[in-house]
């Protein structure tokens, strides 16, 4: 609140403030700056000064226009004075007075007897005012002079001429007005001479010279020509000889002009002089306003910029925006104001208002704006100052953070050194050749110079561009390399020779990854071949050894042994032997099945067909423990992608499982669906045994359900069924909910596109 | 006549183990313990079968088969560790007539060498036979005149749907048969589908004709396709 009153008092203030210097500015247009105020007296300004040399200017043209309509300058109006002298059609033709003020009445234009004023009335005669050529003026002697001759020199018609004489008489009228009374505080005393070789005497007064020089204010020529005068500045124009008669030299008779300063009459000079003490008191008030609104506005803009609070810090928008980025936008900001505020108020001042002081107020609102932008700023930079630095944000900061940080700033440097050298090489060319150029007419050397440099520079860019182009060459090469190994493949070697700079450097860098990729991948696959190799060669080992233990256990539950206490021994050892059999012939699949050691020979296979035929060959084994097997498969063949013998391996695998751990007398159910252009074959049942352990851990190597209970399998089924189902590209997938497990098998339907197999074609089985 | 056995492997125990077997059987038996060793003794004897293993030191099962094919053409049985198709494959493709993994079932291995000892003693003897109504397949042999079906001389009873389903695929030997085909020609009615009594059958049939139902000789299941007699 008290922050709003303040700028609103700052507003204020300098609003008043502006208003002042407008006042001001109004009553110093008839001065040079307010510098008058320290002239304290009318007499000695510049004002006075000025309307002294009016009034000269006056006399000067009443001689002229006495000179034209008297009778040798006798005070009295002689209409029948000979005034424009014309050719017309009849030749040369003599006008007087009397015949104008005629002619200028036919086309409506009077003159009013009392008030001198020409007032145009309606035009009765449509008579076409004929042309004529004036060849001279009475009341404008010296009109041709300034003019360059020439055949349509002095053309006009009697309209125009006739109104152009009858302002001067009017004019005449109104200057006598003036100068003619005796009771003024101007007094007056001059003679002209006439082209006609006579005197035009002057006068308002019988006073003598002396006497005018006591009235306060004068000026006199002596005969020698010399002026004394102590008004000031001097009026010049009284010797000046411009477009009027020169001053007599008629004795006796001195030129005198005098003003009475104690203004016992009440004329212009009087009303002046009031008017000036006015208005030094009304400027007077206004430097005092002003000086307190200056007070006011600045005390008000310290007040805004440093805030009430001390410990006010909150920060505005405006305070995060990098300085030089606020001062630019700040500047387009007034300009689009002063734009806008001159498009609209210019239109009300100078359509409507016809004020023609308009342009200086646009000038002071154009300041007023900067100001309010300027102070808008200046409480801005206060505030960032107390936050932590007038140029945390800005630019210039930004940049030296830049620069400051290692990395960044190499970069940046990098960048600005070879970049700002080809701006300055281009620009100091481009100047080179321009300078050449505006100076060749100087001579042929400038023109070889500017043929050189414009070679030179061209062959620079040209230059410049083929390393560009050559960089981009190389990143390019780079990046294709970097997405092969992206994208798997890892033999990417790139030959260095093709490479500089940094881009070899990186180029190196990438051939060392390559080759630490391939030789990782390669000991990845030799690790995985031996291990592969191992197993193969360790089942090996171990059949020939079993082969005997399997034989002679036999052969010794052929012996007839009573015993019954041997018997149980030889049927440990049998059970025994027959699962080592076993583990050995799936961990041999196993490890073929996750290497993906196994040729697979993929066909069109009917998974309807298939789970009917595995259905049969199991059926005994359920039949054992009390399991009934639901089948519930499409009429259609369901036709997948897959190795025939591996896909029935993993079906048995499930089966078998379904039939060695489902709860006895229970259901398993299985099924073939198609859905989403893949086979799912499902089995589900339901576990004899808590299933207290995760999907992911049941398909791992040795794990079974409850490892305690059953001793028969070798816990590799799943792991066997996962591989070789995922090397025929799908996917088995394990569900657990409670005591309910459900095994999907889930593979790509076969499409014709994918494999053209003959239908007949002889396949091959076990 | 009591017919004779070469059983060669550098194991003496397996050797002994498979003697011991065989002369139960009433074979005689001689053993040999390499390659080379083998070779000298079939130079020396007249042998009727050969079970020879594959990895020995000196000469090996492979090149021993391949010089005894040189000379002779009594029945091999190559017994091996290896149980690759690749390894098979090679065995039999050498000359060798069968091929047994160890660790095997002795009881196998003995119905084995009688297979291989009936189907080349007796060969020719039933194919003389001039009744038309006699299909061959390999040691399987169907009259059909007396509904009945012999493997390596063997009698083998089947009951009249199994015999139906054997003669179709024996009929048509090299043939897949799907499920529901066998159906509809056995039973002559439209399979309705998702029925196992068909594959129930076969595994019958299998059980039956085969020495080991899990890697049979004849009856074979196309898996996903159908079945099928391979021809012999």
């Amino acid at each position: 609140m008290k922050k709003n009153l303040t700028i609103l008092i700052h507003i204020f203030a300098v609003l008043l403030f502006v208003a002042g210097l407008g006042v001001l500015h109004g009553y110093s247009r008839s001065e040079t700056g307010i510098t008058w105020m320290s002239r304290t007296t009318f007499e000695n300004s510049a004002l006075f000064s000025e309307m002294v040399a009016d009034d000269i200017a006056h006399l000067k043209r009443l001689a002229v226009l006495k000179d034209a309509f008297e009778d040798e300058g006798d005070g009295e109006l002689d209409t029948s004075a000979m005034v424009v002298t014309a050719q017309t059609k009849n030749g040369k033709t003599f006008y007087k007075l009397s015949d104008l003020i005629a002619a200028a009445a036919r086309y409506g234009y009077t003159m009013d007897e009392n008030t001198h004023r020409i007032t145009a009335g309606d035009i009765r005669e449509q008579e076409q005012p004929y042309e004529l050529r004036v060849t001279y003026k009475a009341f404008d002697p010296y009109y041709f002079d300034n003019l360059e001759p020439g055949p349509s020199q002095g053309i006009t018609n009697i309209r125009d001429i006739s109104l152009e004489a009858l302002k001067a008489l009017s004019e005449y009228y109104r200057l006598r007005a003036i100068y003619d009374p005796e009771l003024s505080n101007f007094i007056y005393n001059i003679n002209f001479e006439s082209p006609n070789h006579y005197d035009i005497q002057l006068s308002n007064s019988s006073r003598t010279t002396d006497e005018i020089r006591s009235l306060g204010k004068y000026l006199i020529v002596t005969e020698d020509r010399t002026v004394e005068t102590n008004i000031s500045p001097q009026p010049e124009n009284l010797l000046s000889s411009d477009n009027s008669f020169e001053l007599s030299s008629y004795d006796g008779n001195p030129i005198a002009i005098g003003i009475d300063t104690t203004y016992i009459f009440n004329d212009r000079y009087k009303k002046a002089a009031d008017n000036f003490d006015n208005d030094i008191r009304t400027v007077r008030n206004w430097l005092v306003v002003m000086a307190l609104c200056s007070v006011a506005a600045v005390a008000s803009l310290v007040l805004c910029i440093r805030g009430f609070d001390e410990n006010d810090k909150k920060e505005l928008v405006m305070d995060k925006i990098p300085l030089e980025a606020l001062v630019f936008l700040f500047s387009c900001l007034s300009l689009i104001i002063y734009v806008v505020f001159k498009l609209t108020v210019n239109f009300a001042f100078e359509e409507l208002l016809e004020y023609n002081e308009w342009e200086y107020w646009r000038d002071m609102a154009k300041g007023v704006i900067i100001w309010f932008l300027c102070a808008a700023i200046a409480g801005s930079m206060y505030r960032r100052e107390i936050n932590g630095g007038c140029f945390k944000y800005s630019l210039i900061n930004g940049l030296f953070k830049a620069l400051s940080n290692e990395e960044d700033g190499r970069a940046a440097w990098a960048a600005l050194k070879g970049y700002a050298s080809f701006i300055f090489i281009n620009i100091a060319a481009v100047l080179l050749i321009v300078n050449c150029y505006s100076s060749r007419i100087e001579g042929p050397i400038y023109t070889i110079a500017m043929v050189i440099g414009l070679v030179l520079l061209t062959a620079f860019d040209i230059f410049i561009y083929t390393i560009r182009c050559r960089t981009f060459k190389q990143r390019g090469i780079i990046r294709k390399a970097i997405k092969d190994i992206a994208g798997g493949s890892i033999d990417c070697e790139m030959d260095e020779s093709q490479f500089t700079g940094v881009t070899l450097e990186i180029a190196r860098s990438m051939n060392n990854i390559s080759v630490g990729l391939q030789t990782a991948i390669n000991e990845q696959v030799k690790a995985d071949k031996l291990k592969a190799d191992l197993i193969t060669n360790v089942s090996h080992d171990i059949r020939t050894p079993l082969t005997s233990i399997i034989n002679y256990v036999d052969l010794m539950k052929r012996e007839n042994i009573q015993d019954p206490k041997l018997k149980e021994y030889i049927e440990v050892l049998e059970k025994k032997s027959e699962r080592l059999k076993n583990l050995t012939e799936d961990l041999l699949e196993a490890s073929k099945a996750s290497s993906g050691n196994i040729k697979m020979d993929m066909q069109r296979i009917d998974m309807v067909e298939l789970v009917i035929q595995a259905g049969g060959e199991l059926e005994d084994k359920f039949l054992k423990r009390k399991l009934d097997l639901e089948l519930s498969v499409p009429e259609n063949p369901v036709y997948v992608l897959a190795d025939g013998r591996h896909l029935w391996r993993v079906l048995e695998n499930l089966y078998n499982n379904a039939a060695k751990y489902a709860l006895e007398g229970t259901r398993v159910y299985v099924s073939v669906e198609e859905e989403d252009n893949k086979a799912k074959f499902t089995i589900k049942n339901i576990s004899a045994d808590k299933l207290n352990i995760s999907p992911e851990e049941l398909t791992e190597r040795f794990v079974r359900g409850d490892v305690s209970r059953n001793t028969e399998g070798s816990g590799l089924g799943l792991n066997i069924a996962t591989s070789l189902t995922r090397l025929m590209g799908g996917e088995l997938v394990i569900e657990i909910d409670g005591d309910l497990y459900k095994a999907n098998v889930i593979l790509d339907i076969f499409t014709e596109k994918e494999n053209n197999i003959d239908e007949d074609q002889t396949h091959q089985g076990i | 006549m009591q017919q004779t056995i070469l059983v060669c492997d550098d194991e003496k125990e397996i050797v002994e183990a498979i003697s011991i077997y065989l002369e139960t059987d009433g074979f005689k038996v001689i053993k040999a313990y390499d390659g080379n060793e083998a070779l000298e003794v079939l130079e020396k004897n007249k042998v009727d079968l050969i079970i020879i293993d594959v990895m020995m030191p000196g000469l090996d099962g492979i090149h021993a088969t391949l010089k005894i094919r040189e000379k002779m053409d009594v029945p091999i049985i190559i017994l091996s560790a290896k149980s690759e198709d690749t390894d098979k494959i090679l065995g039999l493709n050498i000359g060798a007539d069968d091929y047994i993994t160890k660790p095997f079932n002795p009881l196998e291995l003995v119905a084995r060498v009688k297979s291989q000892l009936r189907r080349y003693m007796q060969l020719g003897n039933i194919g003389g036979n001039t009744s038309q109504a006699v299909y061959k397949c390999g040691g399987l042999t169907i009259n059909d005149d007396n509904k009945e079906v012999f493997v390596d001389g063997e009698l083998i009873k089947l009951t009249p749907i199994e015999y139906n389903i054997l003669l179709l695929l024996v009929k048509n030997a090299g043939k897949v048969f799907s499920i529901d085909e066998i159906f509809e020609q056995i039973w002559n009615e439209e399979a309705i589908g998702a029925d196992n009594t068909v594959a129930v059958h076969i595994r019958h049939i299998r059980e039956k004709i085969e020495i080991n139902p899990r890697e049979p000789r004849y009856l074979k299941v196309v898996w996903g396709v159908g079945y099928k007699i391979e021809k012999q």
